[in-house]
């Protein structure tokens, strides 16, 4: 069974996606920060990590570069989610996709079965 | 970055199909949004939910339909399947029916949530409606618990790319409802009682990203289903193109009317004949639209009192050829009874009539006929103002008509206020009693930019058509009804 660390500071939002995730048949992970999801993966190896970009604390943009910079962490897909309209350039090389809240369900999880797979 | 993708059309419109309330509303709800409709038992709610349900189908929707009422599906689907929008094809097919009462009686708010993100998801279905929300509000252990539940189904939905349409009664403290504020939308169905009548109105209380038409709205339950009728002044609060100005004069067909109010009418102007019953207003009418006939200038009457075939006759008897005009198309008579209807049906009739022919010369025969149909009556000087305004960017010359209730009498009462402002000319005839004789008189009480004769003059009407006659030049106080004739004063010693 894959998993997904899903990093979302809205519970809501948090809830839709474990539980569509799970019916998907991932094992989900919650944090509610960068922080959180930081000590999260000192234990786990997620298959990839599913990421809002504003969040207290270390946001979706902190996370991205701490992974970047951590050997262990460098190679899990990052996904980036925001409901903002961000420009490319203003999104971190490291990320592997970026898809716009509200989410697309069914975008969401074509994206991630391929980069699970790839 | 390998994959940036950018959410597809996240204001999109999905349309409610229903005739005025995409007007309203400036297109339809959107995509992924979560509105409330409510209202009393009775005010149209299922119904509304259902026509747009079906709707939706018929455009290539899925749609699924959860009711939480104790009212069985057979029981409610019953109930609307004589309206035209039912169709049993699609029941099963894209519009799929499910009853979630159990549900929220076994398992609460939690297990409904569950229960609705599954069926939208295994249904595919772009529009989802809970009818009878209430029953959810009131398994909530707490107001608290309710919103989270919407919170929740917000999202959902949204993630789904399904818009949802909650319908559930309002109550006294609607005003102040918390998940009022987290929708995206509210619509209000009402009775209102005025008088001895009834009406059914909507009225948007809130639709975000969006300058929806605010105020209420009155709508009609017929065998089509829900029919809005938005109120005309702010539908037309602004004309819908330029109004353009010609230095253009049309025959009223009377000659000698012409002469008397400085060479016709302007083009694109609103003329009010203001008169007793029959002191001709109607065959003035019948006269202007046969020199439009005369001009190749479609014509129409819209009126409320005399039926077609008796106009017809009237007019073909003062020579107007009106059997003619109508049989080949130029002229179109539209009847309507003044009883029970709705002043905004009307106005959405006449314009629709006024478009569909390319009509450049109307007369409204009758304009206590949207006097009865107003209920309102506050509402109409700023209806009529809209309305003309709309007719002259459309390029219609109208002339309505306003029956006086005196016959006689030195003071003119008029039906409603604000007359005056809503047309830019006004012809006034009357009665006076000269010498033994009734005659009809008619004057012109204003023209807007125009000069005109102010005298008062005899008007005729005989087989060989309207005349207007020479002014009383004998008499005064003619307009009280009694003209008496003019003293000469004898010459000074």
């Amino acid at each position: 069974m894959k998993t997904i660390l899903v990093v979302e500071d809205e519970q809501a939002i948090a809830e839709m996606l474990s539980l569509t995730l799970e019916e998907e048949g991932y094992r989900v992970l919650v944090a509610k920060n960068g922080s959180e999801a930081l000590a999260l993966l000192a234990s786990e190896r997620p298959h990839l990590v599913l990421c809002d970009v504003m969040m207290p604390k270390l946001d979706g943009r902190g996370l991205a570069q701490t992974m970047a910079e951590t050997a262990e962490y460098a190679t899990i897909p990052l996904v980036l989610m925001s409901a903002a309209r961000l420009s490319r350039e203003s999104l971190p090389e490291s990320a592997a996709a970026f898809l716009p809240k509200p989410l697309d369900i069914d975008a969401l999880l074509e994206l991630i079965a391929r980069l699970t797979t790839a | 970055m390998s994959d940036i993708a950018h959410s597809a059309q996240p204001f999109a419109h999905v349309p409610c199909g229903i005739p005025g309330l995409d007007t309203i509303i400036n297109g339809g709800l959107f995509q992924g949004g979560i509105y409330i409709v409510m209202g009393q038992p009775g005010t149209g709610k299922t119904i509304l939910g259902n026509q747009i349900s079906f709707n939706h189908v018929a455009a290539g929707g899925q749609v699924v339909y959860v009711t939480l009422l104790a009212e069985t599906h057979a029981r409610m689907l019953g109930h609307i399947q004589g309206l035209s929008f039912f169709d049993a094809q699609q029941i099963a097919a894209s519009l799929y029916f499910i009853s979630a009462y159990q549900v929220l009686e076994e398992e609460g708010l939690r297990g409904l949530l569950g229960l609705l993100r599954t069926v939208v998801r295994d249904r595919r279905a772009s529009l989802l409606v809970i009818d009878g929300l209430v029953t959810a509000e009131v398994a909530a252990g707490s107001p608290n618990e309710f919103k989270h539940f919407l919170h929740q189904l917000q999202i959902n939905t949204d993630a789904m790319s399904c818009t949802t349409l909650l319908l559930t009664q309002s109550g006294v403290d609607d005003r102040t409802r918390p998940e009022h504020t987290m929708v995206d939308g509210l619509i209000e169905l009402r009775h209102e009682r005025v008088r001895l009548r009834t009406l059914r109105e909507l009225e948007v209380l809130k639709f975000r990203g969006s300058n929806h038409l605010k105020g209420r709205h009155v709508f009609q339950i017929n065998d089509a289903g829900i029919v809005v009728h938005p109120r005309i002044e702010a539908l037309l609060a602004r004309p819908t193109r330029p109004i353009s100005v010609r230095d253009e004069q049309l025959s009223t067909g009377v000659l000698s009317l012409d002469t008397l109010i400085g060479g016709g009418l302007k083009f694109g102007s609103a003329t009010m004949l203001l008169g007793a019953p029959g002191s001709g207003k109607t065959l003035l009418g019948l006269s202007f639209l046969a020199a439009g006939v005369r001009a190749n200038e479609p014509g129409l009457h819209f009126g409320f009192y005399e039926p077609p075939a008796r106009l017809i006759a009237k007019g073909d008897q003062i020579g107007l050829d009106t059997s003619e005009a109508v049989r080949d198309g130029r002229l179109e008579i539209i009847w309507q009874s003044p009883l029970e209807t709705l002043i905004d049906a009307l106005a959405t009739q006449l314009l629709a009539a006024v478009e569909r022919r390319g009509v450049r010369r109307l007369f409204i025969d009758g304009m206590s006929g949207f006097q009865r149909a107003a209920v309102y009556e506050e509402r109409l000087p700023d209806f009529f103002t809209a309305l003309t305004q709309e007719l002259a960017a459309r390029e219609v010359t109208t002339v309505f008509s306003l029956e006086l209730p005196q016959l006689f009498g030195p003071a003119i009462e008029l039906p409603f206020t604000g007359v005056s402002t809503i047309a830019e000319n006004i012809l006034l005839l009357r009665y006076s009693e000269w010498r033994a004789r009734l005659e009809r008189t008619i004057s012109v009480l204003k023209m807007r930019d125009q000069s005109y004769d102010p005298s008062i003059r005899r008007f005729t009407i005989s087989d060989a058509g309207i005349e207007i006659q020479e002014a009383f030049e004998s008499a005064e106080a003619i307009l009280t009804g009694i003209a008496r004739p003019v003293i000469s004063s004898p010459p000074s010693s």
